[in-house]
């Protein structure tokens, strides 16, 4: 117990002092900062055009898969660490099962980079779709 | 109690370091682009320029503080105070030199990671509170790019991890007393150095604000002290990223011995990261930016694999004694 406040409260300490001064100089700039009062100041920044639906614009996500197989990668990282911390105990059937786990991570992998889900290009193509599908039936015949 | 007082003091002046460091840093990179692009870059105030930063500082205090009235303004506010505190915050865990160091914490290497990615909030949480349309791409773009490689970051550091069997970022630096991991892991170090840069939002893997099409991406609306904020975050990080790649591959402040009783070990720790933050400049002054999915895929398709095998290569040389 005495050992990880003695490893933890330095970082408490740095911590405050970190917030604490950063906040003092939030305020010191909002206080010696000018006040200016022009017509065009309080619109968004769109180069130079007056900006439409400012704040009703969505884009499409195109990184929506990244997300997906960033959830399965990184646990796959934590499952990871464990064993790599426990490396010298775990031996040959540590690794074993470790590169068991790691290969069909890998499979998995070549598996999503062979159907395209890697690719954001392909999302974009959508209007060629029925092209590609008639090529694609053509081939298998 | 003395203890106590002498920590704080050791904080407070670590704290104190960091930030101008940070500024000169600023100085140093705008010098030698110049020097390397054959202009003369900022040599006005101060000898060489030198002052150029704190210059800049100064007049950035009296700039106005403004909060778009179209923005949603709690985390407009909150945003580039989270991306300050998470980059100082890693800073805490760095053994600079045998008893310089903020904390010895037994989980560094974890807390440095967990700190790493918290550091995304900023940039998405500022673009999306922006309620702009640069921002909000910017926003996004740097989410997609932080997903995709903050996987092998984590993943390229496991060798280290398995060959020093700690966690503890001091530990690691003393196991490396026969032999810099760098000679082990040398593919371990590209692949982190590389995930680094992405982090740090650096060229060639600066595409959350890439200025020829996105104006200044997430940042597009911030100005005075908040821009700076986001600036001196950027900053932090490659320096962050530089001592976490010394501290792990290149023996932190261990050097061999003709040359380690020559200079104080701190010296032979800020040199090593220095070299590294040349190499980051370089890179920048050096490399186009690639397309956006061209990057994206390029860390998964490439970065993610060599990675793991990094790892089961390593595995199998350390179980048969070869290193």
């Amino acid at each position: 117990m005495g050992e990880q406040v003695s490893q933890i409260w330095p970082i408490a300490a740095y911590f405050l002092t970190l917030v604490i001064m950063l906040v003092a100089m939030m305020i010191l700039s909002h206080v010696l900062g000018t006040k200016a009062k022009l017509p065009a100041k309080n619109l968004p920044y769109e180069s130079g055009v007056i900006s439409v639906n400012a704040n009703k614009t969505r884009f499409t996500s195109h990184f929506f898969l990244y997300a997906v197989f960033f959830v399965i990668f990184d646990l796959e990282t934590i499952f990871l660490f464990a064993w790599v911390i426990a490396f010298k105990e775990s031996g040959w059937p540590g690794f074993i099962e470790a590169s068991v786990f790691i290969f069909i991570l890998l499979a998995a992998l070549l598996y999503l980079y062979r159907v395209g889900a890697l690719s954001l290009t392909r999302r974009h193509l959508s209007i060629k779709a029925d092209t590609i599908q008639i090529n694609h039936t053509e081939k298998e015949r | 109690m003395h203890d106590t007082w002498l920590k704080l003091f050791e904080i407070s002046i670590i704290l104190g370091l960091l930030i101008p460091s940070a500024a000169m840093l600023v100085w140093v990179e705008r010098r030698l682009i110049g020097i390397w692009q054959d202009r003369l870059g900022p040599n006005r105030v101060g000898p060489f320029g030198i002052l150029q930063s704190f210059a800049d500082l100064i007049k950035i205090l009296g700039k106005e503080d403004w909060v778009p009235p179209f923005s949603d303004k709690l985390v407009f506010i909150v945003a580039p105070v989270i991306g300050a505190v998470c980059v100082l915050m890693s800073f805490a865990v760095i053994p600079f030199s045998p008893n310089i160091g903020v904390a010895d914490l037994n989980i560094g290497l974890l807390f440095f990671l967990a700190m790493a990615s918290l550091a995304v909030y900023s940039v998405v949480l500022a673009g999306w509170a922006s309620n702009s349309k640069y921002a909000l791409l910017g926003g996004m773009r740097a989410a997609a790019q932080t997903v995709s490689y903050e996987v092998f970051m984590g993943l390229s550091l496991m060798g280290v991890v398995l060959l020093s069997g700690s966690f503890n970022l001091r530990e690691i630096v003393l196991s490396q007393q026969s032999g810099w991991f760098i000679q082990t892991q040398f593919v371990g170090f590209i692949v982190f150095f590389i995930a680094g840069i992405a982090e740090s939002h650096r060229l060639p893997f600066d595409l959350p604000e890439a200025e020829t099409e996105l104006t200044a991406g997430f940042h597009t609306e911030y100005s005075g002290l908040k821009f700076a904020l986001f600036f001196l975050g950027e900053y932090l990080g490659v320096m962050l990223i530089s001592c976490m790649s010394v501290v792990l591959f290149f023996g932190g402040w261990l050097m061999p011995e003709p040359l380690a009783s020559w200079l104080p070990a701190i010296v032979w720790y800020l040199l090593k990261v220095s070299v590294l933050v040349m190499v980051f400049i370089l890179l920048r002054t050096s490399l186009p930016r690639p397309r956006f999915d061209q990057l994206l895929l390029f860390g998964w398709k490439y970065m993610l694999p060599l990675a793991l095998v990094n790892l089961l290569v390593t595995a199998v040389l350390a179980l048969t004694e070869v290193i």
